[in-house]
């Protein structure tokens, strides 16, 4: 069969676009959280095949001939996310998009820039910044992710994708989207979704179960006049907590959270910190100087009514600097396990103290990690751990799925869905729920993109599993492996 | 065992965040694609070797081959792992498995072992270059000439010597005394004969005199100021320089001076060993900047964000394909400034640059700022 399908996947794409090798496949068999190999069991992880189409007609008889073979297909952009949605589990083949890159055209009087699907976030900032310009928002994975990842990533549901950098002031990924070129399951070719009866936004945010995109229209702007760094420490992470809450009225450009045992982390992880408590940093932007005057001292009053104490602007900038390095302390663990979810802002506070909670609870340190939304924190609690350590990493898999609930106690949700999380799509999509699944079934009527994502979890024999499974799974798992490994 | 080997780096592999910052630069995986091709990908091997799921083969060592250890990555790395280290124990690690290097490097290393070069030249005729230049056997400063220079790029060789004869006269070369540097087989993971030949060019280099060694080859300067150390297993006994370092210095004191303009337009690219590996970004730009006439325009991606030539870690002898398409994407940067020089001041960039401007038919020249100050020097009448 593999053979077969190799001829005919060269014969469509050239010998250059096709892989089939074992270690190739393997590579595009996981993402960046480590899989417990034991989960094999239930999902075929390795695709068959991996290929990488670089035109939109490679793309279109690439689906073309998935569907009319009922071959389950998998975009990836750069599988920089972990809720495993970017590699099957049906196996079947997986699509690089990484050679779909390049920026197509600048529209600079309509605001707009179009660009492959698989070209970086940062190098369209970058080809944007020499030009005076910039993007509305952007995720802090810039430098690797694509903009066809993170458009098609999950984040906080249908229609509205991730949060990133800019989030806060400006929306989410999905604002800042115009228009897509869409390949259809079916290997039909929409060059203007919006030209059509279907909307960018019910691409965004659907994990590639409906379509693969393959050219982005995204707004952009020209570079604020001002922008600005601030850095303060507080003694007291619940009065840091109330602070952001009122600094999220100012809608600063970005805004993160570190928390002191995420400081020790750090340190021991040998990275040079800042001496403080809990650090805020807030990045103002804007054109109007009055305006941003005005944001500074709102924002300065806001800080010493909480007991903040404003750092030097050096510490402010290496923040700022080390924006894209989240995970800059993981030699600590060397893993970081830990959830991943949106609390509304005026629950952030709860939701930490919850957390905490929990922590004394199981005897664990966990790290606070958060940046600001629309109206929600996005927090990252972690803790270190350590991935050889199978059964007390696979026990500590539960924690997640505690996070998880805990944020849903509060009017919250899981972050991104992917495999992991679809367990939540309802909380995660919402009403839109339905529109998904409704339109699942009539892009992709034999189900061959990205199955099994995004709106409900199945097994590699197609079983669909209900949450309480799940949640029994990760303790069950651990279970598994102390008696059978 | 390269599977026990592995248990030296594993806290890195299991470091590794999978981020593919690292992928993202990397000259060889923008040409490539394939995962396995990039950064990311090798540490992901790494770990399916260390686990069992998958044992070393060619194409494995194939992976590890395809890499200029320009240090882009380490450059971007998400978690800070020192991966110029880890590609080059691998490459050791293969070797003493028998399974790398490549056959060329093979070759080199035989090279090197007979003559003291790594092109198969005679070892007596290191001297040749010089032709009429008057050499001394002591000096203030050495001159490290290096294997490029000595047999198959001989102007660089006349033109360092012509500069810093002007500038001090006591300049001591090694004639053949002078071995091949290593830095080859450093880079390809064959470390048997390093020891020996460390020790040997530090002493012969310590008995001229000299208190500077200076090179002329990026590769020979990193490999002596950063890899001789701990092999050495001391600090080295005189301060190692790159040319353009020391000429800098001499620009900046007064004592060199320029005679001629060159009114051109020059663009200049960072070499990986002087720019990534040492942080050396500005002396080659100050000689650029204060030689009268030249107009220097940078391309998008310079210093620490420099792409790489294509031509280091092994890859120009052992891909040649793959090591020229990644001096083209250079080139067509350097076409895009408009500049009609193309600048550097490493051999091995030289060689690069210089077939894939021909490859492209770019109207562009290639040359050593080593060049451009003998000829704003008049020293080449
Ligand atoms: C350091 C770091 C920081 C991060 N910061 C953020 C952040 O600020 N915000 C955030 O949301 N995430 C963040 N992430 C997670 C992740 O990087 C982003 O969501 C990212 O944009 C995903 O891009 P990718 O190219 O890696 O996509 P992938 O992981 O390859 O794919 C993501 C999903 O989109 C689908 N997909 C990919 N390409 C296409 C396409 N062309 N058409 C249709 N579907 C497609 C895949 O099937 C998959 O379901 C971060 C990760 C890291 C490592
Ligand atoms: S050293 Fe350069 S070529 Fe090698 S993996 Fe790193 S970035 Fe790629
Ligand atoms: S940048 Fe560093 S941490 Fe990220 S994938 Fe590459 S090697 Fe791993």
């Amino acid at each position: 069969m593999n053979k077969a399908l190799e001829q005919q996947l060269v014969e469509l794409l050239g010998p250059d676009s096709v892989s089939m090798t074992d270690i190739e496949r393997r590579l595009y068999a996981h993402d960046m959280a480590p899989v417990p190999k034991i989960l094999g069991l239930v999902w075929k992880f390795m695709p068959d095949a991996v290929v990488r189409p670089s035109s939109v007609k490679q793309l279109q008889q690439l689906m073309k001939f998935a569907h009319e073979n009922s071959i389950p297909v998998v975009p990836r952009g750069r599988s920089t996310t972990m809720m495993g949605g970017a590699y099957p589990i049906y196996g079947g083949i997986s699509i690089d998009m990484t050679a779909r890159r390049g920026i197509i055209e600048l529209d600079e009087s309509a605001g707009t820039i179009k660009v492959k699907a698989g070209t970086y976030w940062e190098a369209v900032l970058k080809f944007l910044e020499k030009r005076g310009l910039t993007l509305y928002c952007y995720p802090t994975s810039a430098p690797s992710s694509t903009i066809g990842g993170w458009i098609g990533n999950g984040g906080v549901g249908l229609g509205k994708g991730g949060l990133g950098i800019g989030s806060s002031k400006y929306g989410y990924a999905a604002d800042t989207v115009v228009d897509l070129g869409v390949v259809l399951p079916t290997g039909e070719y929409l060059e203007s979704i919006e030209a059509t009866e279907l909307k960018a936004e019910d691409f965004i945010g659907s994990d590639g179960v409906l379509g693969i995109m393959d050219t982005i229209t995204l707004k952009i702007h020209k570079l604020p006049a001002r922008q600005e760094p601030f850095c303060y420490d507080f003694k007291d992470f619940d009065k840091l907590c109330s602070a952001v809450a009122e600094i999220a009225l100012l809608k600063p450009f970005f805004l993160l959270i570190e928390d002191k045992v995420m400081l020790d982390f750090k340190k021991l992880a040998k990275l040079h910190v800042p001496m403080a408590q809990n650090l805020l940093t807030v990045i103002l932007a804007g054109d109007d100087e009055a305006q941003f005057k005005l944001d500074i001292q709102t924002m300065g009053k806001i800080i010493s009514a909480y007991g903040g104490q404003e750092l030097s602007k050096e510490i402010a900038k290496e923040e700022w600097q080390g924006r894209y390095y989240a995970m800059r302390h993981k030699s600590a663990g060397p893993n970081l396990l830990g959830g991943e979810f949106c609390v509304p802002t005026s629950n952030f506070k709860e939701s930490i103290r919850r957390v905490k909670k929990l922590g004394v609870a199981k005897n664990i340190q966990i790290a606070i990690h958060g940046t600001l939304g629309v109206n929600e924190v996005l927090v990252m609690p972690q803790v270190l751990s350590d991935e050889r350590k199978k059964f007390r990493y696979l026990t500590m898999m539960s924690l997640v799925k505690e996070l998880n609930d805990l944020s849903i106690k509060l009017g919250g949700i899981p972050y991104g869905v992917g495999l992991f999380n679809a367990f939540y799509a309802k909380e995660i999509h919402g009403a839109k729920l339905a529109e998904l699944i409704r339109l699942k079934k009539s892009l992709d009527p034999r189900n061959i993109m990205n199955p099994g994502k995004a709106t409900h979890c199945s097994t590699r024999f197609r079983i669909t599993l209900p949450k309480f499974a799940y949640g029994m799974g990760m303790r069950g798992l651990g279970l598994f492996v102390k008696h059978g490994g | 065992m390269l599977q026990e080997r592995l248990r030296e780096i594993e806290h890195d592999i299991y470091t590794c965040a999978q981020c593919a910052f690292c992928t993202a630069t990397c000259p060889v995986a923008e040409q490539k694609g394939w995962e396995t091709y990039g950064p990311r990908g090798r540490m992901y091997l790494l770990k399916l070797i260390l686990e069992k799921d998958i044992q070393a083969n060619d194409q494995i060592k194939d992976r590890f081959y395809a890499c200029t250890t320009c240090s882009r990555c380490e450059k971007v790395c998400q978690t800070d792992l020192k991966l110029i280290e880890i590609w080059e124990d691998v490459r050791s690690w293969l070797v003493e498995d028998n399974m790398g290097p490549l056959e060329v490097h093979k070759g080199i290393a035989e090279s090197v072992a007979q003559n003291h070069n790594t092109y198969r030249e005679s070892a007596a005729k290191r001297d040749a270059w010089a032709g009429d230049i008057k050499l001394n056997r002591k000096g203030k400063i050495a001159f490290y000439v290096g294997c490029t220079s000595s047999y198959k790029m001989q102007q660089l060789a006349q033109d360092s010597m012509k500069v810093l004869q002007s500038l001090d006269e006591d300049v001591a070369v090694l004639g053949e005394d002078e071995w091949c540097c290593g830095s080859v087989l450093l880079r390809t993971g064959q470390r048997r004969q390093i020891k020996e030949i460390v020790d040997h060019n530090v002493q012969t280099l310590k008995n001229t005199g000299a208190e500077i060694v200076v090179t002329s080859c990026t590769g020979c300067f990193k490999t002596i100021r950063d890899d001789y150390p701990p092999i050495y297993g001391n600090k080295l006994p005189f301060k190692v320089m790159h040319i353009t370092q020391y000429l800098a210095q001499q620009i900046e004191s007064g004592k060199l001076k320029f005679a001629k303009s060159i009114n051109e337009k020059v663009t200049y690219h960072d070499p990986c060993h002087l720019g990534l590996h040492a942080g050396e970004y500005e002396a080659p730009r100050a000689i650029l900047r204060a030689i009268p006439g030249l107009k220097l325009i940078e391309m998008d991606n310079i210093r620490e964000e420099s792409h790489c030539c294509g031509a280091g870690g092994g890859l120009k002898a052992g891909m040649p394909d793959l090591a020229l398409a990644i001096g083209q994407v250079r080139v067509n940067e350097a076409e895009e400034t408009g500049a009609s020089i193309l600048a550097s001041c490493c051999p091995f960039c030289k060689t690069n640059l210089s077939q894939a401007i021909e490859a492209g038919h770019k109207n562009l020249v290639q040359k050593d700022i080593t060049a451009l100050v003998v000829e704003a020097m008049g020293l080449n009448a």
